[in-house]
């Protein structure tokens, strides 16, 4: 899940009014702020670590384009959270629509290295992301946008319906489909070797 | 949706009530297909909630950065007094360049009047040719536009080429047109 991030709304909408005037700095500050939220959203809907600064990139340009139309009474971090899964939605069926699988998981060995270092923990996690990748993946991208937004955001039922511009009740059922067909995936096998190879390396 | 499926998802989101566990309880006792999905629905929650977070590259903020940056500075850049200076030359120069071959043209209409027969072949060669001008012209402006925000040097530059590429064209249509009648 998610960490906390400390900045307070006061701040963060001191940053937005200084952006407005042109103050790139004050953006840069709301950039460095949500930059990981917003990343880690393009990646987990889009599953490549490429295409998701990508994303993140056009999301944050969309953003900072748009801030005049930013509702102060919204929290900012849902609303950029919008823009970027808005974003990846229509990215995933446009991939859809060019006859490109969105099931093909690309291997991490084809995907160009972050500048992160990978030291073994992270490996381990890693394997652990990559997994859950997978499973991901094999859910359509609305009902993945949901999953994303409950589990690594902690978002309620209201506030991803508000992040995905639909009712409640459809993000609810979306979201109780979106479990019963990763269940109906994860194999008992499967899914005991996974947590085995890490209690091992662990 | 069945209410077996509703308790078990609604005891992922948030603690049942005392009388929901005791029917949960009792649904998943009588049912041992039914105590199978809850399992699984269970771990497909565990496996959600310990996910990793993928943090963002370092280097990504400074690219969007360097975007914002670029794309701010491209808008807001001054077209400098020389530039203006410059384009005003291009157009004149340009100016210059479609009159005589507006005039050549009417002359070739007006001589033609006298042989009937060739007026056809006639109007079909100029408005071929200035259509081909307007062509070029077009062209070469919507490049300048496309660059001028970011190279506006060059784009003035192909604005000053602009006669010398339509004369080109033209006497290398007409030189054609020449051999073409001599043979």
């Amino acid at each position: 899940m998610e960490e906390n991030i400390t900045v307070s709304d006061a701040i963060v909408s001191q940053w937005i009014n200084a952006a407005i005037n042109g103050d790139q700095e004050a953006f840069a500050e709301l950039l460095y702020t949500f930059q990981d939220a917003v990343y880690n959203l393009c990646y987990r809907l889009l599953g490549e670590r490429t295409e998701a600064e990508d994303a993140t990139q056009e999301a944050f340009l969309k953003a900072y384009y748009n801030l005049r139309r930013y509702d102060h009474e919204r929290s900012f971090k849902t609303w950029v959270l919008s823009i970027a899964s808005n974003h990846c939605i229509d990215r995933l069926r446009k991939r859809r629509m060019s006859y490109v699988s969105i099931d093909e998981s690309i291997p991490a060995t084809l995907s160009l290295a972050s500048d992160e270092p990978e030291p073994e923990p992270a490996l381990l996690g890693n394997e652990r992301s990559q997994h859950i990748q997978d499973m991901l993946h094999t859910l359509q991208p609305d009902y993945r946008a949901a999953v994303v937004l409950r589990y690594w955001y902690d978002y309620s039922y209201a506030e991803i319906a508000e992040i995905l511009g639909d009712s409640e009740s459809a993000i609810k059922s979306r979201l109780y489909r979106a479990r019963q067909l990763l269940a109906e995936k994860m194999t008992p096998t499967s899914d005991e070797d996974f947590h085995n190879s890490l209690e091992e390396r662990m | 949706m069945e209410r077996k499926h509703q308790l078990m998802q609604e005891s992922l989101d948030a603690p049942l009530s005392a009388q929901a566990v005791e029917e949960l309880t009792i649904i998943l006792a009588e049912n041992p297909q039914s105590a199978d999905d809850y399992q699984r629905l269970q771990k497909v929650d565990d496996m959600l909630s310990i996910a990793p977070f993928e943090r963002a590259p370092k280097r990504l903020a400074l690219t969007i950065m360097a975007r914002i940056a670029q794309s701010v500075s491209a808008q807001t850049k001054p077209t400098s007094d020389i530039d203006i200076a410059t384009l005003q030359v291009a157009v004149q120069l340009v100016t210059v360049a479609a009159l005589p071959l507006l005039v050549g043209a009417g002359y070739m209409l007006l001589n033609s009047q006298t042989d009937p027969e060739s007026l056809e072949v006639v109007i079909e060669q100029v408005a071929m040719l200035l259509l081909m001008v307007i062509n070029v012209i077009d062209v070469m402006l919507d490049e300048a536009k496309e660059i001028v925000h970011d190279d506006p040097q060059t784009a003035l530059a192909m604005l000053t080429l602009l006669p010398t590429t339509l004369l080109t064209m033209v006497s290398e249509i007409l030189g054609i047109h020449n051999e073409a009648d001599e043979s």
